[in-house]
């Protein structure tokens, strides 16, 4: 079946005079906001007054005038003539009525939809008290029907199996009819919904639980500075909505893209109040760290960071993926855009809704140390012999802590089951919401609290507050704003997260967990060489802390005119301002001998220290857009956007700190009696943009669009500040013309190509600027001379944009009624002019190399999408869906260069970061196959690491590395299988990575590393003369015995490819009558896990981690189990 | 409604057109180069900034100038911190990233900052005496910078403008000898515009003393001796320095400056601070070995081997007065109480030399801001002597320069057996060097120039109980010059690695 959807458009009648006036005012107040497109109340009169008019056309003009969106069958409109029209001022339904009847043609209104129909399969709406009482003798059935997520559905169309008798669903989803008896078939239909079928056997009481169809034809999505119809858009979008977020323990908005085609997410670690998600849209672009990696978020059109948009407040999520899409973003926009919407009010009452869960976190994985003191200083020996040295454990130590149980005195502690417990988490939400024909509204709140699995030491809590107004005030102005405010109260060690797990995978069985009776801390009297102090982790939960409060408002007005109905000015401003304090402090703290309780030492500060951060940044900005729209002859649609946007980004940073804090019990900086030492900056960005869109449509079947930006940035120089950005896409919905009117099974076909170039501005500022940098002092004569200067880095002046040139082919398709729907995507996506820090040789005065554009990666990939969901039966509903994304990185010119950072190297041919490192061959046996090897020192010995000499120069050095795998993934994949039976539903989400590598190194990833312990497989799993086979070289000390046995090589590359169960969910729907009696119109109880099942080879550490570090010091990927209610009143 | 209309495109023009200037955004805490360089003031500071450089990690600050004491006889660095124990048990190879990566970028650092200042120094309007100091202290320190380099790598490449990366950066290693050349040049000119010292607000500037003092060290490295004494006498006749009354006292920060410093590198809390009272006190990760203490002599002038007043049962007892002031061992007053096993956990010693805290005073171990003292008058004597001895035998200058090292009133060590021949002599200025010099990482360059590290440095160490803590190798054929980071050889494939690496 093919249709005519023809776009809802703002209703256009000239304002009485009296509005003018206000009009100019507000307009002239308004200038700063925001618009949205939007839905305009709908008026319900008609006045077509025309002759030999075609159909269709009367039609477009109802559209036009009323706001509703007609849908029909191509058959009517080709088959249905010409007519003289004269409606003046008639209401909508009577016009309907006299123009449709003579056709023999009828409609029914779904939404904001009119649905033409033939009369012979039309679908009536009837009021329940205009049932059709076609037998005397009839029985009456009765019931609710409700959607997916137990949600009423009104309007609803049932009517019994091949006859006329039908009614339909009332405002709470209640219906009743008549039949003749109580055999046959009711059929539930809607559009949107699925149809569906429930025979009658006998029941008089029958409930119904319909299914949306998925990509139902008006599905709209958001774009850049506006929406457009899912069916013509021409780039590559991927989208998220609320349903598929919905009762998900989503702890940072960045999670919610998990599972979302090509896009790779990785969220390292469970931290309380930091456990965002690494997002990468079609591989890796640039090369650099951090922000110049990092895709552009927008919230209601509005830079944000995902940490500050409550996931329950999204509605939406674009993902814009191809050039196409994202070069209306420009110079930001390099590694895709995402834009989210936050939700509105839909219903026209108020709705209130509560959603909530509580539940437990537990470590989805940590290292399984030896925690038996006497076989770890055994196994220290041991290392300390294989390495040519001496015991330096003594043998009576060894039996005294054999012969002795655990005490604090003879300790066996495992920390990672000391420290690393159950850690609840429970989130609140509430929501009012409701919409008038002119007004839409939402209001809510929520709160999280999130304890850390890093017991006493981390947690994290989350208030938000979210409002958003939109209004019609005329027919020709509206406004619409809102207020998205967060609060989140971080805690943490005072050293941060990352020496507090650095210290922690230090820790070693002989050093004593807990207190002593005394309540002191103790010391510890064994030690391992490498610590030369003990320093507790509990030391740091008790005594210390770092708290970090950060606030943010975003706060966003616009407002729309329509000059006339083709012409809409839209203006819209915003402050993003956030602020963050950050106080740490460490008290001095003695550990105390075992035996005799006097104090030893002061592990950390021995002055005490506190600190305090001070952060504030504001993002302003002004957006005006002017739109214009026109149709020509129903066969060609124009739509023109122009615009002009203005960006103001400033922070300010302050931090002081003092020493001397003479006990814990005061912690102000007031109270620090010396040392003190301040420093501060601030910064200011700009962009100034210009933009604009034409969008070309030929009968709605071969579609075009060019967009374009132009940017200025204040990160350039002078003649390097401006870019230009443009992009052409085109579409083809093959399935419009009419050779395919045949092939019913296909609903939807669609080709699609784009090209286009995007920038990327993520530098440092000033990086032009050839600096003499303040702040290099030395003391003369006793007093410290603060004036030294120095020249610390090389600054390239002729620094311009980094420009990505993005091709994308695609293919999407819907058969089946919907059933299947799936996409295909082609792409090739080259980054030219890379900036990256250049690294000079150190001759040249040690000076940080500059920024310089050097670069060209080419990132070439595939995308396919599938989506299958059918029926079984009555109440048996199934959807399988996947996806797979294939990424090839390939660095294509890097200038003859080569930057070797650590293990890793990026270098023509190769992929940004790949692994660069040594080829091992197993293992030496004897010493026979040593002397006759080379080695890589003059220490080599059987047990050891053999690496192959790959240049054959009979040396083992740099010459012999090779690339050995590479540090993002090749294919990304994920797939979605659900089904509901009658109240239950269960969804899950697979998420997979493959083809990635790491290299865990350091502390508890390698053994004895300057002290720190070692796992528990190096008992069993590594080399000694009896166990030739193993599959570890012989125990040695990571730190003495480096090149040896722990060079960089693909001995210790870890394969990190993964799939895991992110996501299982189990939701259960209370009966409508329990509701009833409850006053709740849904209820919906719901079991989630998150992390549940994870299969990957990786050993030392969770695979979904910081896939280029070289520790494992990291805060451990957490597996959530929660439970809640999500209750509509 | 045309109003309307016109004051929406007004509003638009009006911000398209008024905020271009919105991007030009100028740094607001560093200067950009086109405006610096104009007066005495900019020039100071970045001269300034080039003393800074001695600070970094890299060179004076962390662990890293006590390297080298772990690198020589005199003590252990037990956690491979930058492959120091590496270099140390000769294990090292062309891939070690360690101390010769500190060194090379360290020394380039200093270079890089001296070869700014004296590339533009002409151009700023300043007085010219101070122009001319300022360019002498420059040229000591690029001078100090290289002569590190060259010891360490034998020819490096020599860079004498503003740092550029295209004319820089694929230079060539240039030969020793030029290098040498160069650092003498260098010496020469900064001795004849340094003044002999500065009022007591400069003071910490490299002086005239300081250039010849450095000079000497240059010359002694390739045992020309003659050049040596020529040079030390003139340091002799400038008459301003004298070894300092109290041998500990002279590295302490309240005797800053004192009569025995000839150069030193200076820190200051709590701005510029170093990490040296906590690597010794509580880390001792650069540990004395149970050769050095057993280096000291007993009281008597005699070795603990042949000296009747050596009781193995108090081994410390009765010990040159310099060795409870340069190293703590068990059972020492320290830190206000009694240093224990646990405390002394590597070798059962720690220095006690360039740390701030003492017998009774515990110290807080952070913003240590002791200087580290690079050359000092004492060194200026042994130099002296050794050269003189090489020249012409066991003078009295020779036997003058070493007991009044001996003589010194803390020290109080009788004076040097009358009669040695010039063998003996040599390792008595040997041993001198060492002990007197223990823990400033002097020995490290001595027993390279002596040659005597084929042996010392192919000998294990041992610990205060006699246990052993690593055997050390040394290649003769390859490790007396270290090899060229191998990363500065992926950035600069013209840079020729050293032979046998």
């Amino acid at each position: 079946m093919k249709n005519y959807v023809l776009p809802r458009k703002a209703c256009p009648f000239l304002a009485p005079k009296k509005y003018l006036l206000i009009m100019k005012l507000m307009m002239m107040f308004l200038l700063c906001m925001v618009a949205q497109l939007q839905a305009t109340s709908l008026a319900q009169t008609v006045t077509i007054e025309k002759k030999k008019v075609a159909f269709v056309d009367i039609l477009r003009e109802i559209k036009r005038q009323t706001g509703y969106t007609v849908i029909c069958n191509s058959e009517i409109v080709n088959n249905t003539g010409v007519t003289d029209v004269r409606l003046k001022n008639m209401p909508l339904e009577q016009a309907l009525d006299m123009l449709l009847t003579p056709k023999e043609l009828s409609y029914y209104m779904e939404g904001k939809s009119i649905v033409v129909k033939k009369q012979n399969n039309a679908r009536y709406i009837e009021k329940k008290d205009h049932i059709v009482q076609a037998n005397q003798q009839s029985r009456k059935i009765e019931g609710q029907v409700t959607d997916e997520n137990g949600l009423p559905l009104s309007g609803i169309s049932i009517h019994l199996k091949g006859t006329k008798t039908g009614t339909s669903t009332g405002e709470d989803g209640y219906y009743t009819m008549e039949v003749p008896s109580l055999s046959g078939t009711l059929v539930f239909s809607a559009v949107g919904f699925r149809q569906q079928e429930i025979p009658i056997q006998g029941k008089t009481s029958i409930n119904a639980t319909l299914v949306s169809t998925s990509g139902d034809l008006d599905e709209v999505v958001v774009v850049g500075y506006g929406t457009q119809r899912k069916v013509n858009i021409t780039g590559s979008i991927s989208v998220v909505d609320s349903e598929q977020l919905e009762n998900r323990p989503i702890t940072n908005a960045s999670q919610a893209l998990q599972g979302v085609q090509g896009v790779y997410v990785n969220q390292a670690g469970g931290r309380p109040g930091a456990d965002g998600a690494n997002i990468r849209i079609r591989g890796v672009g640039t090369i650099g760290g951090g922000g110049k990696l990092n895709p552009l978020v927008l919230v209601d059109g509005v830079e944000m960071q995902f940490r500050d948009v409550n996931p329950n407040d999204i509605e939406s999520i674009s993902v814009l993926k191809d050039a196409a899409s994202t070069a209306i973003y420009g110079s930001r926009a390099a590694n895709g855009v995402i834009l989210i919407t936050t939700k509105l009010g839909k219903q026209n009452r108020t709705i209130i809704d509560y959603n909530g869960y509580a539940g437990v976190q537990n470590v989805t994985y940590l290292p399984d140390p030896v925690d038996n003191s006497a076989t770890f200083m055994e196994l220290y020996n041991q290392a300390m012999v294989n390495q040519g040295g001496n015991p330096y454990y003594a043998d009576d130590l060894i039996q005294e802590f054999k012969n002795n149980p655990t005490s604090i005195l003879h300790p066996n502690t495992n920390w990672m089951k000391e420290l690393f417990k159950p850690a609840l988490i429970h989130e609140h939400n509430l929501r009012f919401s409701g919409a008038t024909p002119k007004t839409k509204y939402n209001l809510s709140g929520g709160f999280m609290n999130q304890d850390g699995v890093l017991k006493d030491m981390t947690g994290a809590k989350k208030y938000n507050i979210n409002i958003r107004v939109q209004t019609e005030v005329s027919d020709r102005f509206g406004i619409d704003g809102g207020v998205i405010a967060s609060r989140w109260d971080v805690e943490e060690p005072s050293e941060g997260i990352g020496t507090a797990m650095n210290r922690i995978m230090r820790m070693v069985p002989v050093q004593p967990y807990g207190k002593m009776e005394n309540g002191n801390w103790p010391d510890s009297w064994v030690l391992t060489p490498g610590q030369n102090s003990f320093q507790n982790p509990s030391v740091l939960a008790e005594e210390n802390y770092r708290k970090e409060g950060t606030n943010r408002i975003m706060a966003n007005l616009a407002a729309h005119f329509n000059f006339t109905e083709k012409i809409q000015y839209q203006a819209r401003g915003s402050i993003n301002y956030g602020n963050l304090l950050r106080k740490s402090f460490a008290p001095v703290v003695w550990l105390h001998d075992v035996r005799t309780g006097a104090p030893t030492r002061n592990p950390w500060s021995t002055t005490g220290y506190k600190s305090q951060r001070q952060e504030n940044d504001q993002r302003l900005n002004f957006t005006h857009t002017l739109r214009f729209e026109e149709n020509l002859n129903d066969l060609h649609n124009f739509s023109v956007l122009l615009g002009h946007s203005i960006e103001k980004f400033n922070t300010e940073n302050f931090e002081a700190q003092k020493t001397g804090y003479l006990d814990g019990d005061l912690d102000e900086l007031n109270a620090g009696t010396r040392d003190p030492s301040v420093s501060g900056t601030t910064t200011v960005d700009a962009l100034i943009s210009y933009f604009a869109r034409l969008q070309y449509a030929y009968k709605d079947r071969y579609l075009l669009e060019v967009n374009s930006r132009y940017d200025g940035s204040s990160r350039f120089a002078q003649g390097n500040k401006w870019g230009l950005f443009p992009s052409f896409s085109a579409g083809w919905r093959v399935s419009e013309e009419s050779f395919m009117s045949e092939v019913h099974w296909l609903d939807e076909l669609k080709i699609r190509g784009s090209w286009g170039q995007i920038g990327n501005q993520e530098i440092g500022r000033f990086q032009y600027v050839n600096a003499v940098a303040v702040g290099y002092g030395y003391p003369f004569g006793g007093v410290y001379n603060g004036g030294g200067t120095a020249v610390v880095q090389y600054r390239d002046p002729r620094l311009k944009w980094e420009t990505t040139t993005m091709w994308n082919v695609g293919l999407d398709w819907r058969l089946a009624e919907g059933k299947f729907t799936g996409e295909l995507e082609y792409f090739h996506k080259r980054t030219d002019d890379i900036l990256r820090d250049v690294t000079l040789p150190s001759q040249v005065g040690s000076l940080a190399g500059p920024v310089s554009n050097i670069a060209a990666v080419d990132n070439k990939g595939f995308e396919i999408g599938l989506n299958y969901n059918d029926r079984i039966g009555d109440h048996f509903n199934y959807t399988i869906g996947g996806h797979i994304s294939h990424v090839k990185n390939n660095v294509v010119d890097l200038k003859g260069e080569e930057i070797i950072s650590g293990a890793r190297i990026t270098t023509a041919g190769s992929p940004i970061d790949s692994w660069y490192v040594l080829q091992t061959d197993g293992l030496f046996q004897t010493d026979e196959e040593v002397a006759n090897y080379p080695t890589i020192t003059n220490r080599v010995g059987p047990g050891d690491i053999k690496y192959v000499d790959r240049n054959n120069d009979g040396v083992i050095d740099g010459n012999d590395r090779y690339i050995a795998g590479g540090t993002f993934p090749s294919y990304t994949y994920g797939f979605n299988i659900g089904f509901s039976y009658k109240s239950l539903s269960v969804s899950t989400m697979w998420q997979g990575v493959g083809d990635i590598f790491v290299r865990p190194n350091n502390n508890m990833a390698s053994p004895f590393n300057n002290g720190a312990g070692i796992t528990k497989e190096w008992l069993t799993d590594s080399w000694t003369p009896e166990n030739r086979n193993a599959r570890l070289p012989r125990v040695t000390a990571r730190n003495q015995y480096t090149a040896e046995n722990f060079s960089d090589s693909d001995f210790w590359l870890e394969n990190a490819s993964y799939l895991r169960l992110k996501n299982i969910q189990l939701n259960y729907s209370l009966s409508p009558t329990f509701n009833k009696r409850l006053g709740l119109s849904r209820a919906i109880v719901f079991i989630n896990a998150q992390n549940l099942l994870t299969f990957t080879g990786v050993k030392s550490f969770d695979p979904e981690r910081d896939i280029l570090a070289t520790n494992i010091d990291q805060y451990p990927s957490v597996k959530m189990m929660t439970m809640g209610l999500n209750l509509t009143f | 409604m045309k109003k309307i209309i016109y004051a929406i495109f007004g509003l638009f023009t009006a911000s398209i057109v008024g905020c271009s200037d919105m991007l030009d955004t100028q740094p607001t805490d560093f200067y950009s180069q086109d405006i610096y360089w104009k007066n005495e003031q900019q020039v100071l500071d970045a001269l300034t900034g080039c003393y800074q450089a001695l600070t970094h990690a890299e060179l004076y600050n962390a662990q890293t100038p006590f390297m080298f004491e772990a690198m020589s006889p005199n003590a252990f660095n037990y956690d491979n911190q930058r492959n120091a124990n590496d270099f140390a048990a000769g294990v090292h190879n062309a891939t070690t990233l360690g101390m010769n990566d500190a060194m090379w970028k360290g020394c380039y650092r200093g270079i890089g900052r001296c070869n700014m200042l004296l590339s533009n120094i002409d151009k700023a309007q300043m007085d010219e005496d101070l122009r001319a100091r300022v360019i002498g202290e420059a040229k000591f320190l690029r001078a100090f910078f290289y002569q590190r380099l060259n010891v360490l790598f034998h020819g490096v490449p020599l860079i004498l403008d503003e740092p550029n990366p295209d004319e820089h950066g694929n230079l060539p290693r240039s030969t020793y000898q030029q290098i040498r050349e160069q650092v003498l040049r260098d010496l020469d000119e900064a001795a004849t515009s340094l003044p002999t010292s500065y009022p007591k607000a400069e003071d910490g500037r490299a002086t005239k003393g300081a250039a010849w003092a450095l000079k000497a060290r240059v010359l002694l490295q390739d045992h020309d001796y003659q050049d040596v004494v020529s040079t030390i006498r003139q340091i002799l006749d400038l008459d301003r320095y004298d070894l300092y009354p109290n041998y500990n006292g002279l590295f302490r920060k309240v005797n800053e400056g004192n009569q025995e410093i000839v150069f030193d590198i200076r820190f200051k809390a709590p701005e510029l601070i170093n990490t040296y009272d906590i690597i010794m006190a509580q880390y001792s990760t650069q540990a004395p070995v149970q050769g050095l203490v057993d280096a000291y002599q007993m009281t008597d002038g005699l070795s603990i081997d042949e000296s009747p007043r050596y009781d193995p049962q108090k081994p410390y007892e009765n010990r040159d007065p310099r060795f409870k002031q340069s190293i703590v061992f068990i059972g020492a007053p320290w830190r206000n109480r009694t240093a224990t096993n646990a405390d002394l956990h590597q070798t059962g010693y720690t220095f006690r030399k360039f740390t701030e805290y003492n017998e009774t005073t515990a110290g807080t171990l952070t913003n240590s801001e002791t200087n580290y003292v690079e050359i000092r008058y004492a060194d200026v004597l042994l130099m002296y002597a050794e050269a003189l001895n090489e020249l012409s035998g066991p003078s009295s200058d020779v036997y003058g320069a070493i007991n009044s090292i001996r003589s010194r009133p803390t020290v109080d060590m009788p004076p040097l057996e009358e009669g040695l021949s010039k063998e003996e002599m040599r390792e008595a200025i040997r041993l001198e060097r060492r002990i007197e010099l223990a823990g400033e990482g002097s020995y490290f360059y001595d027993i390279r120039r002596w040659k005597t590290i084929e042996k010392e440095m192919n000998e294990p160490i041992y610990d205060y109980q006699g246990k052993l803590i690593q055997n050390r190798k040394f290649d003769a054929n390859r490790d007396y010059i270290w090899p060229i980071p191998y990363t500065e050889i992926d950035l600069n494939p013209a840079l020729e690695p050293n032979p046998n690496y």
